[in-house]
């Protein structure tokens, strides 16, 4: 049966989720693709390891120190950028540190927390009401986040100095942006586990992008690949008993590969498009367009 | 060198003994200029000589190491920028937006450069869509309006990035050898264009060019640089002969 997973609870609640952590990751990710910072939420990832092992180790909830941890690290790898180290030897440094801070808070507590696998490898089926809340919740934040400086995050994105010039505040953006990418790393890292959250955000934008569409459809693309990805996914994870972060990022791979296959099959050759000469549409009294403008002198050249 | 500059325009941003280097390497030393309200200001050098650096300076993208650079014109027109400057419209060498295959169409390009006018948290108004059309018109992108602009020739898309600069009715036009990889048809016309714009809405331009006998014939004021000033005044008395001897001298020191 098709979507029986939804007959259940646990389903419906795992349906739920992935739908926030889809949208959430798959929206940010058409950015961080394109920023060429695919590293970085695999980097905050392990940073929110950090964050988790703490939460066991001083009992605090887990996600909590997360969220912390994460608005550290990203914080942490704009601090290391303008001490001039470069972005992705900062994201190593935090990745690394991340890591190596989980796994002593873990060594001191003498037994790894049962739960601790349900982190690393995300048990999208296994999350409860709270889990759905807090995702909900942070997801809602990045998501509205992300509409209201829209303008802004393309301006960074596509061309960071001339967003400079227009007046935009690019560092302030850059490090709001790492923390939304630090915050949905949380989101996810409950349903997909952190091993795979950075695959999550990352593979349905690099899938979408190579169908070579516009901004917002790429994004579209992007958000309807993670959303089809998680539902396929949870569907062979309660058929055939597969953990369901990987049977997830699997069908994401899947897209990619398609979207390859598609972009090599009907390729759109390098063209010279048809452009007409400079105009002036001049609001001037007694302008009267291109006309006014003398005609250039014939290239000697030609 | 005096400065050929009509003496009853405004000043419109001062360059007050600025120097930068790119580590031990000195690549601007002690630079002074005065740009007036409307002034048409070529700068030459040859390859290495600080132009871009300087233009960088100019738009707020590098910090001057020694120096200041000071704004004094359209300062009305900046409510909510900090620091309070005019409004530039940039071109710049090696955009971001040419690295790599983005996808993104040409009209979403060329509203970006509405992007300016409007504060954070706002979105673009109709306004900013009929500037784009506009522009989009002006610069004839009409027929590849919807189209990637990965996919436009070189000289194609430098043509939108032209167009990007000016939709926002900027009162300072800076850019970068604007006409590198665009065929000679459109470089005139892209000229004519720019003259225009430059008689009837009163536009500053600072203009790097490598294209000399353009340099001459359309500036009324050449900056030749070479780390430092090596010539600041009229380009018609300059000429391009002037010009070609200062890349001599310039490439013999």
């Amino acid at each position: 049966m098709v979507l029986e997973f939804l007959m259940y609870n646990f389903g419906i609640r795992a349906f739920i989720g992935g739908l926030i952590v889809a949208v959430t990751c798959a929206s940010l990710g058409v950015f961080i693709v394109l920023r060429r910072l695919s590293l970085i939420s695999d980097g905050l990832g392990h940073v929110a390891f950090g964050g988790i092992a703490l939460g066991f180790w001083t009992g605090i909830y887990p996600l909590y120190t997360a969220v912390v941890s994460v608005i550290a690290g990203a914080l942490g790898i704009h601090a290391l950028g303008r001490l001039r180290v470069a972005s992705d030897a900062a994201i190593a440094v935090l990745f690394s540190a991340g890591l190596a801070i989980g796994i002593v808070l873990i060594s001191m507590a003498q037994s790894a927390p049962a739960d601790l696998l349900s982190y690393l490898f995300g048990t999208i089926l296994g999350i409860n009401d709270s889990d759905v809340y807090l995702a909900a919740g942070l997801g809602v934040i990045v998501l509205a986040v992300l509409v209201l400086l829209w303008k802004e995050w393309i301006g960074i994105t596509l061309d960071p100095d001339f967003a400079r010039v227009a007046g935009m505040p690019v560092t302030a953006l850059e490090i709001l942006f790492t923390v939304l990418v630090g915050l949905t790393v949380v989101v996810a890292t409950r349903l997909v586990g952190i091993l795979l959250v950075s695959s999550l955000m990352v593979i349905p934008a690099i899938a979408a992008i190579q169908l070579r569409q516009p901004f917002k459809r790429t994004i579209l693309a992007a958000i309807a690949i993670a959303i089809v990805s998680v539902i396929i996914g949870l569907q062979l994870s309660f058929s055939y008993n597969l953990a369901s972060g990987g049977a997830i990022v699997l069908v994401t791979i899947g897209f990619f590969i398609l979207t390859v296959i598609l972009s090599r099959l009907w390729p759109r050759f390098r063209k010279e498009l048809p452009v007409e000469g400079w105009t002036h549409q001049c609001t001037e009294p007694g302008f009267n367009g291109l006309n006014e403008i003398k005609d250039p002198e014939p290239d000697k050249n030609q | 060198m005096p400065v050929d500059a009509p003496k009853n325009r405004p000043v419109c941003l001062t360059v007050n003994n600025v120097s930068f280097s790119y580590g031990a390497e000195p690549v601007l030393e002690d630079i002074t200029l005065t740009v007036r309200q409307e002034e048409f200001v070529g700068v030459a050098g040859p390859n290495g000589s600080g132009k871009t650096t300087l233009l960088k300076i100019l738009v707020g993208l590098l910090k001057p190491e020694k120096g200041s650079v000071e704004f004094t014109c359209h300062m009305d027109d900046c409510e909510g920028m900090s620091p309070c400057r005019p409004c530039i419209g940039y071109v710049p060498q090696q955009p971001a937006l040419r690295q790599q295959q983005f996808p993104v169409t040409v009209r979403e390009v060329i509203e970006m450069g509405t992007y300016g006018q409007s504060g954070l948290f706002t979105r673009l108004t109709p306004e900013d869509y009929a500037a784009t059309d506009k522009a989009i018109a002006e610069a004839g992108l009409g027929r590849v309006a919807g189209e990637l602009f990965s996919d436009l020739s070189g000289g194609q898309q430098q043509r939108v990035l032209i167009a990007r600069a000016l939709v926002g009715n900027p009162h300072i036009l800076a850019l970068d050898e604007p006409t590198n990889g665009v065929d000679a048809k459109s470089k005139q016309e892209f000229y004519a264009l720019l003259s225009h714009l430059h008689d009837t809405h009163k536009i500053t331009v600072i203009i790097i060019l490598h294209d000399l006998t353009e340099l001459s014939r359309m500036m009324e004021r050449i900056v030749f640089l070479h780390h430092r000033v090596l010539y600041d005044g009229s380009a018609q008395s300059l000429g391009a002969q002037g010009l070609w001897e200062l890349m001599v001298k310039a490439g013999n020191q």
